[in-house]
C-alpha cells in the first residue's frame, strides 16, 4: 500500500433496508492519521454506514477500500487492520479489566508475552493499574470508554472506527476521551468517529455531515464554519439541516 | 486454535462467576434426577375401590376381602347402590368400583356362571388395562379356590401352568427403566439451552458485534461456545451416573467408557443444534421458545416413555432427526442390557454423521454480516 494512498476510501455506497435508503451513493476519502467526524442527527446514518465500513454490514452497493484492501474480497483480512469500539458498549462486564485485555489480545491474535506487556503498558498509561483485578461492569462510564478505547486499539491497527464512543458522559470526561483519540492519531492511526455532539466536530481534522442518509457537507470545521458565516458547529449543523427542509 | 483457547477461558471465567447459574447447571438437575426417579412411575398402585354389594353372602363378602388383602388394591367404603359407589368414582375417591349383582352366591352354587361387574376409571387408559389385569387375576384365584373347596377332586386338573421371566430388569423396577431416560434430560438441558441461551445473550449485550468486527473464523467462535458446555455435559453425565450407582443401584452392564464416547459425541450434536438455534435468534425470549418446542417432541418422541416399537412407523423415521432417540436407546442397551460397540454401530455411525452436520449447519447459520 503506498503512502499517499487514502486509508478509506467509499464510491458510491448504498446501503438499503427494503424500501428505506440508509445511506444514499456516499463517497468520501480519509486520509491516513486523519481523525475524521462523521456527524449527524440520530438516525441520520452514521451507523449504517461505519457498520459497513467494519465489514459487520454488508452495502447494496459500491466500492469501498480499506487500508488498500476490497472491502467485498478480504473483508477478513481487513479485520485485523481495524480496531472497533461501538456505542453499546463493548467490553465484557463480567469480566475483570485485565481479563478483557487478555481476551480481545487473543482474539487478535496476540502472542501471551506480547498481551501481558501491551496490558501492563496501556494500564500504566490510562493510570489504571490498581483497577486491573476488578470487574468492568463496576467501573465508571468513563473509565468504560477510556478502557474500550484502549483495547480497540490494542493490536495496533491502522484505523479505529469509534461509533459515538462518548456518550451519556460529562463534558470533562468527553475532553479526556477525546485526549486518547488525539494518542492515537499523533502515532498515525487514523481515527474515523461519530458523533452527535457538535462541539466533538470541532476536534475532528474533518467533518462530514449527514443528513437522511446523504453527505451534505464535508470540510475542515474552520472551513465549514467560514462557509456557512457560524460561531461554531452548533450553527452550522443547524443552517444546513434547515436549508435542507426547505 | 489459540483463538479457540481464549474463548474457551473466557466462557469458563464468565459461568463460574455467576453463582446462580452455577448452581442452576450443576444442583438442580441432580436434584430433578433425585426427586423425578421417584416421581415418574407408571406402576400401578394403591387403587382404591368400593363395592356394591348385591349379593351380601359370606362368598360376597369372602370376594370383596380377597380384593382388600391384595397389595394393589384398598376398599375405601362399601356403597348401598351403584349410583353410590358412581358418586365416589366421579369425585376421584376410588379408581375402581367392584358390583356384586344379587344372586352371585346362588349362580355359583347351582353352577351357572356367576358375573360379577368391575366399573374402571379410565381416563388415564394404561392404567385402567393394568388395574382390569390385576382385578381379573385376584378373580381368577378366587375362583379357583372356591372350585377347589368345593371340589377337591380337581385340584391336579391339566391347567397350563405359566411361569414368567423378565429379562434385564428381572424386578420390573421402574427405576431401573426411567433413570437412564432422565440421565438423557439432564445433559439435553445443558445441551440445548445453555449454549443457546449464552450466544443470544452474547448478541443481546451487543459483545457480539465486538467479536464480529474481529477476523475471528466463525468455525472457531462456535467451538469456543461449544467446548465448555461439552466439557460440563460429560461432568454432569458423569455425576448422574454416580448418584444412579451410588443411591439407586442402577445396574450397569455394559462398558463406561463406550457410553462416555458415545455421550461426547450426543452433546457435540446437541450443543451444535443449541448453538444453531441460538444463530438464528434475535432475543432470549425467541430462543427459549425455540429450544422449549425442540426439547419437548424431541423428548416425547424419544421413547423415555412409550416403547418405540409402539409408535406409528413415521416417528420411527422422523426419530432418525431426533437427536434424544439415539441416546436414548442407547443409553438404556449399554447400561441395562450390557451391549458392546457391534450392537451399537449402526447409531454410533448415524449419530457422529448427525452431529458433525449439525455443527456445520451451526457455524453457517451464524453470521458476521447483517
Amino acid at each position: 500500500m503506498n503512502n499517499s494512498d487514502p486509508a478509506i476510501k467509499v464510491v458510491n455506497l448504498v446501503k438499503k433496508f427494503g424500501d428505506f435508503v440508509a445511506n444514499k451513493n456516499l463517497t468520501f476519502e480519509v486520509q491516513k492519521g486523519e481523525i475524521f467526524g462523521f456527524l449527524g442527527a440520530n438516525g441520520a446514518g452514521k451507523t449504517t454506514a461505519m457498520q459497513i465500513l467494519c465489514g459487520i454490514s454488508l452495502p447494496t452497493s459500491g466500492k469501498v477500500t480499506i487500508a488498500g484492501l476490497d472491502l467485498n474480497k478480504h473483508r477478513e483480512e481487513i479485520k485485523l487492520k481495524i480496531g472497533y469500539m461501538s456505542q453499546r458498549f463493548s467490553l465484557y462486564d463480567d469480566l475483570t479489566v485485565k481479563e478483557n485485555f487478555r481476551f480481545f489480545g487473543g482474539i487478535y491474535r496476540m502472542s501471551k508475552s506480547q498481551i501481558k506487556t501491551a496490558t501492563e503498558m496501556l494500564l500504566d498509561r490510562l493510570d489504571m493499574m490498581d483497577k486491573m483485578n476488578d470487574i468492568v461492569g463496576s467501573l465508571p462510564m468513563g473509565w468504560k470508554q477510556k478502557l474500550a478505547f484502549t483495547i480497540a486499539n490494542m493490536h495496533e491497527p491502522e484505523i479505529v472506527f469509534l461509533d459515538e464512543p462518548t456518550g451519556g458522559v460529562d463534558p470533562l470526561t468527553r475532553r479526556r476521551f477525546w485526549e486518547l483519540i488525539y494518542e492515537a492519531a499523533e502515532k498515525g492511526v487514523t481515527v474515523f468517529v461519530t458523533t452527535h455532539y457538535m462541539d466533538e466536530a470541532e476536534y475532528c481534522n474533518r467533518v462530514c455531515i449527514m443528513n437522511d442518509g446523504a453527505i451534505v457537507a464535508l470540510d475542515a470545521p474552520a472551513k465549514l464554519k467560514e462557509q456557512y458565516g457560524a460561531a461554531n458547529m452548533d450553527e452550522v449543523f443547524l443552517k444546513i439541516v434547515n436549508r435542507q427542509k426547505k | 486454535m489459540r483463538t479457540i483457547f481464549y474463548i474457551v477461558q473466557k466462557e469458563f471465567i464468565q459461568i463460574f462467576r455467576d453463582k446462580a447459574l452455577l448452581t442452576l447447571i450443576l444442583v438442580v438437575p441432580l436434584a430433578q434426577l433425585i426427586a423425578l426417579i421417584y416421581a415418574v412411575n407408571l406402576e400401578v398402585k394403591n387403587i382404591d375401590f368400593t363395592v356394591v354389594d348385591y349379593d351380601n353372602t359370606q362368598i360376597s363378602a369372602e370376594l370383596t376381602s380377597v380384593f382388600d388383602a391384595s397389595p394393589i388394591f384398598t376398599l375405601i367404603d362399601y356403597s348401598h347402590s351403584i349410583e353410590e359407589g358412581h358418586d365416589l368414582l366421579t369425585h376421584g375417591d376410588v379408581d375402581m368400583i367392584v358390583v356384586i349383582p344379587d344372586g352371585f352366591t346362588k349362580d355359583l352354587e347351582t353352577g351357572n356362571s356367576p358375573e360379577i361387574q368391575l366399573l374402571i376409571d379410565a381416563i388415564n387408559g394404561t392404567s385402567a388395562f393394568l388395574i382390569n389385569n390385576y382385578a381379573r387375576y385376584i378373580i381368577g384365584d378366587f375362583n379357583q379356590d372356591i372350585v377347589i373347596r368345593r371340589y377337591p377332586e380337581t385340584q391336579n386338573s391339566g391347567a397350563i401352568d405359566m411361569t414368567y421371566s423378565y429379562w434385564y430388569n428381572p424386578n420390573l423396577d421402574y427405576k431401573v427403566f426411567m433413570f437412564p431416560g432422565l440421565l438423557v434430560i439432564l445433559i439435553s438441558l445443558i445441551g440445548l439451552f445453555l449454549a443457546a441461551l449464552n450466544f443470544v445473550k452474547e448478541k443481546e449485550m451487543g459483545n457480539v458485534a465486538q467479536i464480529n468486527v474481529t477476523a475471528i473464523k466463525k468455525y472457531q467462535f462456535v467451538s469456543g461456545k461449544l467446548i465448555p458446555f461439552w466439557i460440563i455435559g460429560i461432568a454432569e453425565f458423569c455425576l448422574g451416573l454416580l448418584v444412579g450407582k451410588i443411591m439407586f443401584h442402577i445396574p450397569m452392564l455394559g462398558s463406561i467408557w463406550l457410553l462416555l464416547l458415545y455421550v461426547a459425541v450426543y452433546l457435540i450434536c446437541i450443543l451444535s443444534f443449541g448453538l444453531f438455534l441460538g444463530a438464528i435468534s434475535h432475543s432470549q425470549q425467541q430462543v427459549m421458545f425455540f429450544t422449549f418446542f425442540f426439547f419437548l417432541t424431541f423428548l416425547i418422541l424419544s421413547g423415555i416413555f412409550t416403547p418405540l416399537e409402539t409408535m406409528p412407523a413415521w416417528v420411527q423415521y422422523v426419530n432418525y432427526l431426533n437427536p434424544f432417540a439415539y441416546l436414548m436407546k442407547v443409553i438404556r442397551m449399554i447400561l441395562l442390557k450390557g451391549s458392546g460397540f457391534t450392537d451399537i454401530l449402526k447409531d454410533f455411525v448415524l449419530l457422529v454423521v448427525y452431529g458433525v452436520m449439525m455443527f456445520i449447519v451451526a457455524v453457517k447459520s451464524y453470521r458476521k454480516t447483517a
